[in-house]
């Protein structure tokens, strides 16, 4: 009984396809509203997309060329400069000339010579001083060429270090003092270095001077 | 109902524009009738219509067709959810007072009586926890348990404001002189 009930006042609620009395919209600026919105919708939910995906492939472009690039620079490091860090004295160049002072200094030589194709040579520089860091040029040369590169090592020139105390040259002060005194004598004191002297001497500059020397 | 076919929806699949006016001018009354009996308020029943008509646009890709009610059915179902949104905002089912009602003999045959906007203005005057169960329970043909989860609220609670609507109904039917009847104690 219910059940039929329920159906009655159902088909009866459903048949309802009329606006009420007195209620008159106008749907043509409903449809217009409508429309706006959902073309808003469109237009706020797109513009994103390609912004993100723009970000993303200069992002994995830009990780992708630095990636390239740290690898070219390990590739001429590792595979076209051979670095020798000690090479004996008969294979450094006649032309160079080793200045004393600082003993290290960069040879190049090419082992093989073909007037060819232009190709890019090398040319190591190893600062005077022997650290880790080091400078690489490059310039084009007109043959295929073949590097080698050394570092000379030149011969090791002892220093010695000596005391020297020199009594004569330096005037004596005398006090005018009525009361007992007593003075040291004046000296002069000094410290030095000295080349090319391979043994331990005591050997003075005069003599009222005293040298202690001592190779390191 | 009105009957929609397949290649109609098509064209409202691929956003043809036509096609969604024909859509929107016809049904228009038909979804505000639906909204009305869950929002009475006419400018927040017309909000919820529109409101529906733009889901059903953007989401017509989920419309499972199976007929050609299929787009009706479907399309009213949006609209309820609609309603179903805005009214849990503003009102907490929870709270439905449970009011002690006396019997009412009411004459077997008044439900083919009475006309139907009048028995739509008396739906629409029962209270709004009665009104939403009653219009689930026996327009939209929802069982307590799915009413029940949709206001959330449990199934006896949906039960007895159906009873209560209905006895609320039979009380203003007679009091209206709708149909002959006798309100007891």
């Amino acid at each position: 009984m219910e059940l039929l009930e329920n159906n009655i006042v159902q088909k009866k609620l459903n048949s309802l396809d009329t606006l009420p009395d007195g209620y008159t919209p106008n749907l043509e600026s409903k449809w217009s509203m409508l429309e706006a919105g959902l073309e808003g919708n469109k237009k706020t939910a797109s513009p994103w997309k390609p912004i993100y995906a723009a970000a993303l492939i200069l992002f994995l472009g830009g990780a992708a060329l630095l990636l390239q690039q740290i690898k070219q620079r390990h590739v001429i490091t590792a595979d076209h400069v051979h670095v020798q860090p000690a090479i004996p004295s008969h294979k450094i160049s006649p032309k160079v000339t080793t200045p004393i002072l600082h003993p290290i200094t960069t040879v190049v030589k090419d082992t093989e010579t073909k007037p060819a194709v232009k190709q890019s040579k090398l040319v190591v520089t190893i600062p005077e001083t022997p650290t880790t860091i080091w400078k690489v040029s490059e310039e084009i040369v007109e043959q295929p060429q073949e590097i080698q590169t050394y570092a000379a090592t030149l011969p090791k020139i002892k220093k010695q270090q000596f005391i020297e105390i020199d009594f004569s040259d330096v005037p004596i002060v005398h006090q005018q003092n009525t009361e007992p005194s007593f003075a040291f004598r004046p000296f002069k004191f000094g410290l030095g270095q000295q080349n090319n002297t391979n043994s331990i001497s005591t050997e003075s500059p005069h003599e009222n001077a005293f040298r202690f020397q001592r190779s390191f | 109902m009105k009957q929609y076919p397949r290649e109609f929806i098509r064209k409202l699949e691929h956003g043809d524009k036509v096609s969604q006016k024909q859509l929107f001018e016809q049904l228009y009354a038909s979804m505000f009738r639906v909204c009305q009996r869950y929002i009475v308020k006419t400018d927040e029943a017309e909000d919820c219509v529109m409101k529906g008509f733009m889901n059903a646009f953007q989401h017509i890709g989920q419309l499972n067709y199976q007929g050609e009610e299929s787009l009706f059915k479907w399309l009213r179902k949006i609209m309820v959810n609609e309603c179903l949104t805005e009214l849990r905002k503003k009102h907490n089912f929870y709270m439905i007072p449970e009011e002690q009602l006396p019997e009412v003999l009411i004459e077997a045959d008044v439900w083919n009586k009475i006309e139907v906007e009048d028995l739509n203005n008396l739906v629409l005057r029962l209270p709004t926890g009665y009104r939403t169960v009653f219009s689930l329970f026996v327009v939209e043909g929802y069982a307590h348990k799915e009413i029940a989860t949709m206001l959330g609220i449990t199934e006896s609670t949906s039960k007895s404001q159906l009873l209560k609507a209905k006895s609320k109904l039979k009380i203003m039917i007679t009091q209206n002189q709708l149909a002959y009847g006798t309100i007891g104690k």
